[in-house]
């Protein structure tokens, strides 16, 4: 068996050896193919591999400069933006984009957009990076918002970043008073005088804010989503009323980087507004109730007769800007016009031509647009006149009112005329050297050149009430037509000068209720009290 | 006739033949050469292998997560809501399709959420790499839509991390990891730390804090 078997291993070994050796060149080429092919397998696996990487290295690479010219770009757009907040405060705006360093060229006009582009790219303060910026500008006189687009390239990868401007208020809130005031810490109206905000819920027979607290009506101050109360001075609250909370109130701010800029510096071009557009607009307004033909009124006595007049045509109500010029030659009180003693005492005028003949404790004064009360030389910024009669300046429906709740809290503005005409955007006062006023401006409701309008009656005013002095609203449910429960409501924003003395000590309502819609594109006197503010990025 | 050592030409090849075979010695020394050639590039392609498969892994992973925090960071960037769910997977985003139409009636035309977008964790929560295959980031382009799985699988928690959280309005941070469970290639992870930050995000949402 053992001899068998080492016959057939020595047969086939000689067998494969004589193959062997037939095909020796053949057998030393199969072995360079085998290797050669092994080579090209792994060489093609580690190419292909090496590809993949690279190709996700390249894609990882374009991605970084994505994000990196995303960052730039985003970042240029807010270094134009605040060139652009610059150019806006400059005045002249957007001629003034010219004047900046580097400055911005007009390339492109049409009657819907200018664009201004930088003459230079912005390359500070990135490094070996720069950012191409256009500004979008729409063709208008006084434009309330603006556009800029950005764009940086990294790499080849360029990406644009947009962000949308609008120039509107700067301070919104319920309450705005920008004296300095003092540091009182009373509640009395002579508080207030100082130049500070005094809210007064106490109580009191004399209204001092001296004695003890009983129930009173609902005295609110509401900023919505803004500050209640933002002032330079003071800002003193009964500790009765819990409808203010502290976090929303803003006081104390003069000599702060939060100070309010004295807005209501007359003939300075710090002035909110510029007064003599107003008249110039009520001076162009026919209005065949008044004696002049117009919305200005030279008297107290005349605006009441034509407001008498108006509560009984379908438009209920005097329209327009209402210029009325409060000429008394004495601050005191009544000399020289009637229509003083009618605002102090109307219970005493029933029945004749000063007051509406029928519900005059309803319709009152009613005034759809803006009333402006132009007072004399004879005022001062402490004089008032005591107002009686029921206030309506772009009225509110009241009815659904809940104190406590504010979403309730209803608004007149915008104004809606009855008689286009006496829309202030339809009056042409370029001719007088004013500019005219536009659909988009925001107007004011109610404006005192100096002086105070004491309002003790009911008041329903949507809009911004303004005074560069002192100003108080109080409500005296015992006084004038006596109307029980009575409301004094202001949906806007009241604007003083020299302080304001809030109160309620009787069970009225009185609420001031901060309404953005009503500053957002205020028609101010060369963009006071406007900033730039970001809208939104795209 | 035949002349002594002289042969014919077959009688000559026949013993070239028998003188030029290989010994049993030889042939197992060659095979054993061969042999060990033979394990040694084995050896280096399984090497190789996996070498490639974490490179090709580790690539993949990288270019993965590097687009998903890439694209929610630009959602994030100009949505005007941003919103989790209480287990940290869930982002919402809510959008204002028309910047002049103001949907909510609040007065301001471009803060409104007219649709929404979500960025979802699809599994389960934990670092476990095992567990995490199938686990996938799903992106939703408006709710009721199909989603489309931004990493498909291998997504997991960070140690202690939910994968979305928001320290302050407006602002998101997004953790999370990408692991490659394939254990050959002993585990190609990546974890990506990211903060989203919308620049349509309410005035409320101003702060300036400390990224916890």
């Amino acid at each position: 068996m053992k001899t068998i078997m080492k016959t057939i291993v020595k047969t086939i070994m000689k067998t494969i050896m004589k193959t062997i050796g037939r095909n020796k060149s053949q057998e030393q080429g199969s072995v360079i193919i085998f290797y050669l092919l092994l080579l090209i397998v792994v060489a093609s696996m580690i190419a292909g591999v090496a590809t993949y990487v690279s190709g996700t290295g390249q894609l990882e690479s374009r991605r970084r400069a994505m994000v990196s010219a995303q960052e730039y770009a985003q970042g240029g757009a807010v270094i134009a933006s605040n060139e652009l907040s610059q150019a806006f405060a400059a005045g002249n705006f957007p001629s003034s984009l010219a004047s900046l360093v580097p400055g911005y060229t007009l390339v492109s006009s049409t009657s819907q957009t200018n664009v201004y582009q930088r003459k230079q790219p912005i390359s500070t303060p990135f490094v070996n990076q720069t950012v191409q910026a256009q500004i979008f500008v729409p063709n208008s006189a006084s434009p309330t918002t603006s556009q800029i687009v950005a764009a940086a390239t990294v790499g080849k990868v360029t990406q644009n970043a947009t962000v949308n401007l609008s120039m509107t208020w700067g301070y919104p809130a319920a309450v705005i008073s920008t004296n300095a005031g003092t540091n009182e810490t009373g509640i009395s109206a002579g508080v207030a005088k100082d130049g500070n905000v005094v809210v007064n819920g106490y109580s009191t027979s004399s209204g001092s804010g001296s004695g003890s607290g009983s129930a009173h009506g609902p005295i609110i101050v509401d900023g919505e989503q803004s500050d209640a109360i933002l002032a330079n001075g003071s800002v003193n609250i009964s500790p009765t009323i819990t409808s203010i909370p502290a976090k929303s109130v803003s006081d104390d701010n003069r000599g702060t980087a939060n100070a309010i800029p004295d807005y209501t510096a007359q003939g300075t071009a710090n002035a909110l507004f510029d007064f003599n557009r107003f008249i110039a607009a009520a001076d162009a307004t026919p209005n065949a109730l008044s004696a002049s033909g117009t919305n200005h009124f030279t008297s107290l006595a005349s605006f009441l007769q034509a407001n008498a007049l108006a509560a009984a045509t379908p438009a209920a109500a005097l329209e327009g800007i209402i210029v009325v010029d409060v000429t008394a030659t004495s601050s005191s009180g009544k000399n020289g016009d009637i229509g003083i003693a009618v605002l102090a005492n109307p219970t005493s005028y029933v029945g004749t031509s000063y007051l509406p003949a029928v519900n005059p404790q309803i319709h009152g004064i009613t005034v759809r647009g803006t009333l402006f009360f132009n007072f004399g030389p004879a005022y001062g910024p402490l004089d008032k006149i005591f107002n009686r009669m029921p206030m309506n300046i772009n009225p509110a429906n009241l009815s659904g009112l809940n104190a406590a709740d504010t979403t309730t809290y209803p608004s007149g503005y915008p104004t809606v005329y009855y008689d286009p005409t006496k829309n202030p955007a339809n009056v042409n006062i370029s001719s007088k050297g004013f500019t005219n006023f536009s659909a988009s401006e925001d107007l004011p409701a109610l404006l005192y050149s100096i002086g105070t309008i004491d309002m003790h009656g009911p008041v329903d005013i949507s809009g911004v009430v303004y005074t560069p002095s002192y100003m108080e609203i109080e409500d005296k449910a015992n006084e004038g037509f006596a109307i029980s429960n009575q409301i004094q409501y202001i949906k806007g924003a009241v604007i003083v000068g020299l302080g304001l003395y809030f109160q309620n000590v009787s069970t009225g309502t009185s609420i001031i209720s901060f309404d953005p819609r009503t500053v957002d594109s205020l028609a101010t006197l060369g963009n006071s009290g406007k900033i730039v503010k970001v809208d939104y990025w795209q | 006739m035949k002349f002594p050592g002289h042969c014919s030409d077959k009688a000559k090849r026949r013993r070239f033949a028998e003188r030029s075979a290989y010994t049993l010695m030889e042939l197992l020394v060659a095979s054993s050469c061969a042999s060990i050639v033979l394990a040694t590039a084995s050896g280096f392609l399984y090497f190789a292998g996996l070498s490639v498969s974490g490179i090709t892994a580790e690539a993949r992973l990288s270019d993965s997560a590097g687009h998903a925090i890439a694209y929610m960071q630009s959602r994030i960037r100009v949505a005007t809501s941003i919103t989790t769910d209480a287990l940290g997977n869930t982002l919402t985003l809510g959008f204002d399709d028309n910047y002049t139409v103001d949907s909510n009636g609040d007065g301001i035309p471009w803060n409104d959420q007219d649709h929404y977008e979500t960025f979802r964790f699809q599994g389960t929560n934990g670092t476990n790499s095992a567990t995490a295959s199938s686990n996938s980031l799903i992106y939703t382009p408006k709710v009721g839509a199909v989603g489309t799985a931004l990493v498909p699988s291998g997504v997991r928690n960070l140690p202690g991390y939910n994968i979305f959280t928001m320290p302050y309005p407006g602002m998101v941070l997004i953790r999370f990891g990408v692991v490659d469970s394939n254990t050959r290639d002993h585990f190609q992870s990546i974890d990506i730390q990211a903060t989203g930050v919308s620049l349509n995000r309410p005035v409320s949402g101003n702060v300036v804090g400390i990224v916890p």
